[in-house]
């Protein structure tokens, strides 16, 4: 019952991808709202690619899979080391990645776009109040 | 931290794969508890003192025991 809800949020991603494709090349042509075309064409083909392609592969793996790997497989997700690696490597990515918005958010600063420079800075902060809200929620519930 | 984990497992004569099924953990979580590079949680360590019908103490060395 599960894998059909998936299943049918999937096929609405898709299609909700497909429906912003199209917003975009018919929709919004004129000049003024080539901005807002170039929003949806990106957020539509990854909608479009994340749902149709993942409807696909839980049709593919499920027609695969045994009854032995599909128990393999959930103990690989629920093995405790794999878990902490997940975690670690999770944590580490986003230390590496702070820096990197940092390092880019000076460049862009250096470069006088100041457009760029509070969209960068956001994602900073964004990251930072991520990061602070999920340690609250650790600390009391761990 | 140091076990015996690796000398339980060969008196038993199974391998890390039949070991990783029994405990329902992989079987890469078993090698790298053999080599004392990963510690396994409360909850693990009590899995695998019953698979072997020991204590933990008997499975796992506290650091400070070892020296």
């Amino acid at each position: 019952m599960k894998k059909q809800r998936v299943r049918i949020l999937l096929a609405l991603l898709g299609a909700a991808g497909i429906g912003l494709l199209l917003l975009a090349a018919l929709v919004f042509t004129a000049e003024e709202q080539k901005r807002l075309s170039g929003w949806c064409f990106g957020l539509g083909a990854a909608a479009a690619a994340l749902g149709w392609g993942r409807l696909a592969e839980s049709f593919l793996v499920s027609a695969a899979q045994t009854e032995e790997s599909r128990r393999a497989e959930e103990i690989e997700r629920r093995d405790e080391r794999n878990i902490r690696v997940r975690e670690r490597a999770g944590y580490m990515a986003c230390r590496v990645m702070g820096l990197l918005l940092l390092v880019l958010t000076v460049i862009l600063g250096l470069a006088s776009d100041v457009t760029a420079v509070v969209v960068t800075a956001s994602l900073i902060l964004g990251q930072l109040l991520l990061v602070i809200g999920f340690q609250a929620y650790y600390y009391r519930h761990m | 931290m140091n076990n015996r984990l690796e000398e339980l497992r060969q008196q038993k004569g199974i391998r890390q794969e039949e070991l990783a099924a029994a405990l329902e953990v992989s079987r890469q979580t078993i090698s790298s508890l053999e080599n004392g590079r990963y510690n396994p949680s409360i909850l693990l360590a009590f899995k695998i003192a019953r698979y072997f019908g020991r204590s933990i103490e008997e499975i796992f060395i506290y650091e400070e025991d070892a020296q």
